[in-house]
């Protein structure tokens, strides 16, 4: 008779905290598990920052290498996630930084306005035709755009909170910043959505 | 409680933490509940953002071969380096006393061919993992030795 392993209530998840120790004592795949779990929301965190597909990979990447580069000077103070999100944060501010440098017109919006179902900067008006209810897909597009016209520390409040999902205390962790500061910051974010969008919601 | 306190308390995320003079203006006032309304559909709205883009299949590998070509980069340079410095001073020693080597030289004036040579120099350009750059000052006769040490190449000794 053949021994099955069965995966269930017993199976332990690796925390990331063993991972990076994992990876330390020489196991490449345990880097590549810590990958797999945060690429998809690391990527999405970046491009909702730059906005750039492309840049983002090329951001993720660059984050997940500093990490392995410095994993043996992670000491746990924080979460494994919110060390990665910090390192994310600063090479998408850092990229920003560096648009601002070149002086470098950023045309994501303005290529928006050719994809049809992309969000645009400029929000059509849909308070002339109040019996046309947007669904929830173009609602999403309006809200990404509004978050775009966000200025940068409250939009990056906006994405860790309420995009990412991150808590309050990881939130102000990831930007260095107290508790009040982000919990402000959020709401304040919110308000500016809220009227924003006041036409759609 | 009045709806400047409401509001300000939603910034405090009050009503999650259950209080109740907060929950309780938000039963009684019409306009609140409109801007709770407005906000909770602004965080619901906002969690459908956080799958719209996925990385490449090839995303894992591309990470780890980044890396292990950093790994390796900065040695395989400085030995490349070292290797074109060998060369240099074999030539330079071929020359020997010729003047046209002189933009190398950092030390004294002109060669004396009485005497023997005086210390030549090359500066070297290397690149390293952050694309800053270093410049070595070496000696024009240089002794290289390689050992292996897992995958990474280090230059064991250096010297005249």
């Amino acid at each position: 008779m053949g021994s099955t392993a069965v995966i269930g209530a017993n199976t332990a998840v690796v925390g990331d905290n063993a991972l990076v120790a994992r990876y330390l004592e020489g196991s490449e795949r345990a880097f590549e598990v810590l990958m797999l779990r945060y690429q998809d929301r690391l990527v999405n965190y970046i491009n909702g920052i730059v906005r750039d597909y492309d840049r983002s990979i090329d951001l993720c990447q660059d984050a997940f290498i500093r990490v392995l580069r410095n994993a043996d000077r992670y000491e746990g103070k924080y979460q494994f996630s919110t060390w990665l999100y910090r390192i994310a944060t600063n090479l998408a501010i850092d990229e920003l930084r560096r648009r601002e440098r070149k002086g470098r017109f950023f045309f994501h919006n303005v290529i928006d306005l050719f994809q049809p179902g992309q969000p645009s900067v400029s929000l059509p008006d849909h308070r002339h035709c109040p019996e046309r209810t947007l669904d929830k897909k173009e609602k999403a597009h309006h809200l990404q755009a509004a978050i775009d016209a966000l200025s940068e520390k409250y939009r990056l409040a906006f994405i860790l909170k309420e995009v990412q999902g991150l808590s309050y205390e990881e939130t102000a962790q990831v930007l260095n910043v107290s508790l009040g500061t982000v919990k402000s910051r959020v709401h304040r974010a919110k308000m500016m959505l809220r009227e924003k969008l006041a036409h759609i919601l | 409680m009045n709806c400047r306190r409401f509001q300000s308390s939603l910034a405090e995320d009050l009503l999650n933490q259950g209080e109740e003079r907060v929950a309780a203006h938000l039963k009684e006032c019409e306009e609140c509940r409109a801007v709770y309304s407005d906000l909770l559909e602004i965080e619901e709205l906002s969690r459908s953002l956080s799958g719209r883009v996925q990385v490449p299949p090839n995303f894992r590998e591309e990470v780890l071969a980044k890396v292990a070509r950093k790994r390796r980069s900065r040695p395989f340079r400085l030995v490349a380096a070292v290797a074109g410095v060998v060369l240099l001073a074999a030539t330079v020693s071929f020359f020997q006393g010729v003047e046209s080597v002189d933009s190398t030289r950092h030390k004294g004036g002109r060669p004396d061919k009485a005497r023997p040579a005086e210390p030549t120099y090359v500066d070297v350009i290397v690149t390293g993992e952050e694309n800053e750059e270093f410049i070595l000052r070496l000696p024009s006769v240089i002794e290289v030795r390689r050992t292996e040490l897992q995958e990474d190449f280090y230059i064991s000794n250096v010297s005249h």
